[in-house]
């Protein structure tokens, strides 16, 4: 094939187009996970199938609906629910015993995979049970806003996606840092025995997490299959992405953004020009930023990007 | 004189921007018995922690039998004969008593993914064996003698505040040193058990071992060791003879925080 | 009927030999030793590599010129090609079970020599991570190693793998299978009895003071580095010949075999039996490989169970909602397995339980009534 220089740059734009959507997703993806970890130090596996279960909750709903802006915004509000509903029982249910128990951290990321594995199973057992289709969009429209040269475009999946993900990144830094409920939240984190000692309700905080994180996985699976159709491994698929943005950027809010954004440009843009130029399958990008996870883990498990204090580094 | 067997130089230890060791030099010598005391975060145990590697110094050194061992892993410092316990006993807690002390003997055999198996004759026979130089003789005898034989097969972490502090001690004691570090042994132990730990620490130092004991109980302490060590913010005070370092207004001011 | 059971037993056991193998193999990292290798399938997928690879090469060497079949490759392995494949289902007309047996030996070596290998890799953030982000980045160290050999054809022909390689029983008529278990079986026995003799040991009570208290090993002599490699190296040995034992037993070596999942059964297994009790570990795997056989809509109707069809369909992922809830319960209210952890079988306990109750019936105590 003759690369042509025409491709080549509007090849280069949509790449990075997607790589800006992707990376917002995954992103908003990890604000949730960040919020989880930072408040009840779970490194939560289960995370990535709120956010699959709030993808199929907005293809049941909207499917139901017309279309248009009621389906989307039904969609939406369903996903969001869903999300934050999974992610609260999956706490009450098994998290919180455990942290009663006194687990350690390994404890519960074992438990995590378990709540992982039953409901990504579930859905895929489900499925299969009543034949429902494997990949599912919810019925709302994602309208081309704009092309450029015929091969790189801008849609309304574009938009949303960044959108939601800086308001949102924007907004748990100001709640983390600015209110009562945040300084709450850092209390219980930090010490919640001498957190309940001076007042605060940690149950309450603690709910409020669990529900707010699973919202967010929600509305990023929401997004996620506007664009993309989604499948009952999809979560899981990007699991090891949102652990790679959310330990890239040090388990901080701004952080966690950015380098969502980074690693989706990097894995949109690398395979473009892997693809084009060296005739590397595409299906190598996810491998990027697995290797992007491991190194930083290995050489700056405190983050790259971190825009807070926070040390993770065995102590010795 | 006895020659000087651990040396401090300058030693200087900063976390987070407080300093924790601000140039201590110290000396020990053989066969001695000191005593190391000062108040609360005058830099004790970092000086401990930094002389048996736990922590790295930001500068200064520290010789042991002569020797540049700066920065040394701790394990390495052991088979020097440097052996150290802990203010709060630092127990393998899923362990039974029995096999924490036996753990950290010395002279061991068996240790290693292939020896314990080939070896296998040679380190059941030594294990086994409860003479004089037999591990199980050995372990047996130091907790019949720290008074624990009784809990030998209880978990460490299933045992009283001060059966785990004379656990600690039975390894630190089967860890054989020639130099032994004690980080406080009678914190949190009963008033008549202190005297008796002193005691046994006592016999050990006459046999040879050279002894280095932090200790807030001056009142025991002072009766057992030949010298003191004061320090007072992550420095040296003062030292000499516990009649002359009880004697000294320095040390009872830094006691009462207005040094 | 009869013999429909036989053959789910056999499965059973050789799924049993292998899982068991993964289990005590994980157990010495994470049991004894307090390493969490989430990573544990990226060593068995080595050992597998590792044992197909020469195995397939070793075939064609050897009986390929016999056969007069040329194996010409261009720009993959040739144990990709399709003539390589002829010459696999061949090759019983030209290699006696000897040198079958032999081959399956060198791949099993080379299985555990590979595993072994990669543990050096590993064991670089096994000594610098806290315990739950090394098991996520062993984790997705494993996922690399499947999404590369998955799309890549050097060394192990992609998505396809390889396949058709000759089984040492090639010659064998009858119940194969059953003798494939009984093959595993014994390699199960061995890593069972080194297990046993490596872990009842001082070095077993070395493993377990660095999972207990690493700067406490430390200080007492343990060089914590070294025993951390030295329980990794054991492990990923063992990993690798379960590997091994994975392909020889369908003839078969891709990368969608080892999955994440396969890591995660094994830790069921463990925790399941109790983790740093080689027994449970072993209960622990008998228990999973049978629900992974059992849960299989081949095995049910052999059973004679009829169950409607979505049910069947949905068999395959209901048997890991089963897992999960079975590891979240056994979490939650036995968290220390099955079969606890016990004080190591040495001399030096058995000494002493016998010497504490005579001295127990001298002063008419009662044992454990030390607690003040």
């Amino acid at each position: 094939m003759v690369v042509n220089a025409a491709v080549v740059l509007y090849g280069t734009i949509g790449s990075l187009l997607d790589g800006l959507l992707l990376g917002s997703l995954y992103g908003l993806m990890a604000l949730g996970l960040t919020l989880i970890f930072r408040v009840t130090k779970i490194a939560n596996f289960a995370y990535a199938e709120y956010i699959t279960y709030a993808g199929y909750a907005a293809f049941a709903v909207s499917s139901m609906l017309a279309g248009g802006v009621t389906a989307f915004i039904a969609g939406l509000v369903a996903a969001m629910a869903v999300g934050a509903v999974a992610s609260l029982f999956s706490d009450e249910l098994a998290f919180k015993p455990l942290w009663h128990r006194g687990a350690d951290s390994l404890t519960l990321l074992v438990a995590s995979m378990g709540v992982g594995f039953v409901m990504r199973y579930s859905l895929l057992g489900a499925a299969v049970f009543a034949n429902w289709p494997l990949q599912v969009q919810p019925n709302v429209a994602n309208p081309v806003l704009a092309t450029i040269g015929g091969l790189a475009y801008v849609s309304g999946a574009h938009v949303a996606a960044v959108v939601a993900a800086i308001v949102t990144a924007v907004g748990m830094h100001i709640l983390f840092t600015k209110t009562r409920t945040g300084k709450a939240m850092r209390a219980t984190a930090s010490n919640p025995v001498l957190a309940r000692i001076s007042g605060i309700n940690i149950y309450y905080i603690r709910r409020l997490t669990w529900l707010l994180a699973g919202a967010i996985g929600g509305l990023a699976g929401f997004l996620y299959s506007y664009y993309n159709p989604l499948n009952p491994e999809s979560g899981w698929q990007m699991l090891l992405w949102i652990f790679a943005a959310a330990i890239m950027g040090g388990f901080t809010f701004y952080g966690a953004l950015l380098s969502g954004i980074i690693l989706g440009l990097a894995e949109a843009v690398m395979g473009f020009y892997m693809s084009t130029f060296l005739h590397i399958s595409t299906a190598y990008s996810p491998v990027i930023a697995l290797i992007a996870l491991v190194l930083v883990l290995l050489f700056r498990p405190e983050g790259v990007i971190r825009l807070e204090t926070h040390m993770l580094r065995r102590r010795v | 004189m006895a020659r000087v067997v651990l040396r401090t130089v300058n030693l200087k230890k900063s976390f987070g921007g407080i300093r924790a060791l601000d140039g201590v030099s110290i000396e020990i010598r053989e066969g001695e018995f000191v005593g190391l005391i000062g108040p609360n975060g005058s830099g004790k145990s970092t000086l401990f922690n930094v002389i048996s590697g736990v922590y790295k110094p930001d500068s200064g050194r520290v010789y042991l039998f002569g020797q540049d061992v700066t920065g040394w892993e701790p394990h390495r410092l052991y088979r020097l004969g440097l052996v150290r316990g802990f203010q709060v006993p630092r127990l393998w807690g899923k362990m039974l008593v029995v096999e924490n002390a036996a753990t950290a003997a010395r002279d061991r055999l068996g240790v290693g993914p292939l020896s314990s198996v080939l070896d296998r004759s040679r380190w059941l026979r030594w294990e086994a064996d409860e003479s004089e130089r037999g591990l199980t003789g050995r372990v047996h005898r130091v907790l019949e003698k720290l008074n624990i034989f009784h809990v030998s097969m209880n978990r460490a972490s299933e045992i009283s505040g001060g059966q785990m502090k004379l656990t600690d001690i039975s390894r630190a004691l089967l860890g054989e040193a020639k130099v032994l570090l004690l980080d406080e042994p009678t914190a949190g132990v009963a008033p008549k058990l202190s005297r008796d730990i002193f005691e046994i620490l006592q016999e050990l130092n006459r046999q040879g071992l050279t002894i280095f004991v932090i200790e807030h109980r001056l009142e025991v302490l002072f009766d057992y060791v030949e010298r003191v060590i004061v320090m007072h913010e992550g420095r040296v005070l003062t030292e000499g003879a516990p009649e002359e370092v009880s004697r000294d207004p320095r040390v009872l001011d830094a006691y009462l925080g207005s040094a | 009927m009869a013999t429909e059971l036989e053959g789910i037993l056999a499965q059973w056991l050789t799924y049993f030999a292998i899982y068991g193998i993964m289990a005590l193999s994980f157990n010495i990292e994470y049991g004894f030793t307090g390493i969490p290798n989430f990573g544990k399938v990226l060593f068995v997928a080595v050992g597998a590599y590792a044992a197909g690879v020469l195995a397939s090469t070793l075939v064609l060497m050897l009986a390929a010129p016999a056969l007069g079949v040329e194996v010409v490759a261009s720009g993959e392995p040739s144990y990709c090609t399709a003539a390589a494949k002829v010459v696999f289902s061949q090759a019983g007309q030209v290699l006696s079970t000897t040198t079958l047996f032999a081959i399956f030996l060198a791949a099993v070596l080379a299985a555990a020599v590979a595993g072994a290998a990669t543990s050096i890799v590993a064991s670089f953030p096994a000594l610098r991570l806290r315990e739950d982000f090394l098991a996520i980045t062993l984790l997705a160290a494993g996922e690399i190693l499947r999404l590369v050999t998955w799309t890549s054809v050097w060394p192990v022909c992609s998505f396809n793998g390889i396949s058709g390689i000759p089984s040492p029983f090639t010659h064998f008529l009858g119940r194969v299978d059953v003798l494939y278990a009984g093959l595993s079986l014994l390699f199960l026995l061995a890593a069972w009895f080194y297990t046993e003799y490596a872990t009842n040991s001082p070095w077993g009570r070395a493993l377990k003071a660095v999972r207990d208290d690493e700067v406490a090993a430390e200080v007492y002599g343990y060089n914590v580095a070294s025993i951390r490699m030295q329980s990794l190296l054991v492990g990923s040995a063992l990993a690798g010949i379960a590997g091994a034992l994975l392909v020889f037993y369908s003839g078969n070596v891709n990368a969608g075999t080892f999955r994440p999942d396969m890591t995660f059964e094994v830790i069921a297994a463990v925790i399941l039996g109790g983790a740093a009790n080689n027994l449970g570990t072993l209960l622990g795997a008998a228990v999973i490989s049978a629900l992974l056989i059992l849960m299989n809509p081949s095995s049910l109707d052999a059973l004679g169970v009829t169950l409607p069809q979505g049910l069947l369909n949905a068999l395959p992922y209901l048997k890991y909602v089963i897992l999960g809830i079975v590891i979240l319960l056994v979490l939650m209210y036995r968290p220390q397995g099955v079969i606890p952890e016990g004080p190591l079988k040495t001399p030096i306990v058995e000494k002493t339980r016998r010497k504490l109750r005579e001295y127990l019936a001298r002063v008419g105590g009662q044992p454990g009534a030390g607690r003040q």
